[in-house]
């Protein structure tokens, strides 16, 4: 194959930083934001565990077990050891590796397993927000063809511990905090959306906060959600759910 | 979800199917290269991204295509918290769920 231009000499960029006044400032603010959150002390995690957790979600591309299972019909099929960093449980590894790489085939009972492992629901769920968000600051880097930035160092401070006086366990896999189920120590929580997605990370509030403060500067504007005539990007919605809807069926997602 | 209705109120067309990897059908403008992109992004497919990329400036402009690059990447993450959390759909799209499934060959993963 010849030689395909870079970025660097399509638009003269190297890295995410390099793309401000070619990107949206609000994107380029959240990623900044969302790598500054990550190196904090969490809910349950401290900062120096939530940078393991990138660093494993980056390792997770590199694990032949999770290659093998991911190419297996079914990947309890498959027998192995995950290629790890060795700085995390077995049981955080196997969460992380399995939402990084194969997360179309995930299950309640696989959920369960983690948690009879000595995973708490609440740090699942951190973990599964860190992972879900260092996905997409990654994949943004990728398909720009950029660098990403260098990982910042961990702050000091201990896991707040605070659980949601009304997270329940209901209709999903894990416990949630319904509209009506929202208490003032929550902090904000939902606004114009409550539903489905938006309830994936309710159990932990912080993590739910960063992800969609993240997540709105991919997609659109929560409150422009029901305008499918939207004008807020530089391409039409229509082309925006081609690229969701493709995205999405990939990753064998009904979202 | 929000594709059928996002295309219809803009009165282009785009067939459902398109996104299981068949031939793209649809008046969308450079839908082709749309779903290209977005396939070779969560592939990981050097060589195909370095040959669109040039493209997709070129059709939609570096801001659209960094917005392009930032719609893939969202779903790299949406998808990942829908599916390790196992929240049902939202109620307003159960309607459309079946069909959707059934168009576009996502397919449910229970191994229970």
């Amino acid at each position: 194959m010849p030689d395909m231009p870079s970025m660097e000499s399509l638009l003269g960029v190297e890295t995410v930083d390099d793309l401000r006044g070619l990107a949206r400032d609000d994107l380029l603010d959240a990623h900044a934001r969302a790598w500054d959150w990550i190196a904090g002390p969490g809910t349950w995690l401290t900062g120096a565990e939530r940078l393991a957790v990138v660093r494993e979600v980056r390792q997770a591309a590199e694990c032949d077990f999770c290659r093998a299972r991911k190419d297996a019909l079914s990947p309890l099929a498959v027998e192995g050891e995950h290629d790890h960093l060795g700085e995390l449980d077995d049981a955080w590894v196997e969460a992380i590796h399995r939402v990084a790489t194969d997360s179309g085939r995930l299950s309640a009972s696989w959920v369960d397993g983690l948690i009879a492992d000595g995973l708490s629901d609440g740090a699942y769920i951190e973990i599964v927000g860190l992972t879900a968000m260092t996905k997409m600051m990654d994949a943004f880097a990728w398909a720009a063809d950029v660098e990403p930035p260098p990982l910042p160092q961990p702050r000091d401070g201990a896991a707040s511990g605070y659980r949601p006086p009304g997270a329940k366990k209901s209709d999903a896999w894990v416990a949630v905090v319904k509209l009506e189920d929202v208490s003032e120590t929550d902090g904000p929580l939902y606004g114009a959306t409550a539903g489905g997605v938006h309830q994936a990370l309710s159990l932990v509030p912080d993590s739910k906060r960063a992800f969609w403060a993240l997540g709105e500067p991919h997609y659109i504007p929560m409150d422009e959600i029901r305008n499918t005539d939207t004008r807020v990007r530089a391409i039409s919605r229509a082309q925006i759910e081609i690229l969701a809807g493709r995205t999405s069926a990939l990753h064998q997602c009904m979202y | 979800m929000m594709l059928r209705a996002s295309v219809q109120d803009t009165g282009a067309e785009f067939e459902l199917t398109s996104l299981s990897g068949d031939d793209a059908k649809g008046t969308v403008p450079h839908q082709n290269l749309l779903l290209d992109f977005a396939e070779t992004v969560v592939l990981r497919d050097r060589d195909s991204a370095a040959a669109l990329r040039p493209k997709l400036i070129e059709a939609l402009g570096p801001a659209g295509y960094l917005d392009a690059c930032a719609v893939v990447a969202g779903f790299h993450g949406f998808t990942r918290i829908a599916d390790a959390s196992g929240v049902p759909l939202d109620e307003r799209y159960l309607g459309d769920a079946e069909d959707v499934k059934a168009q576009t060959g996502v397919r449910e993963y229970d191994p229970r």
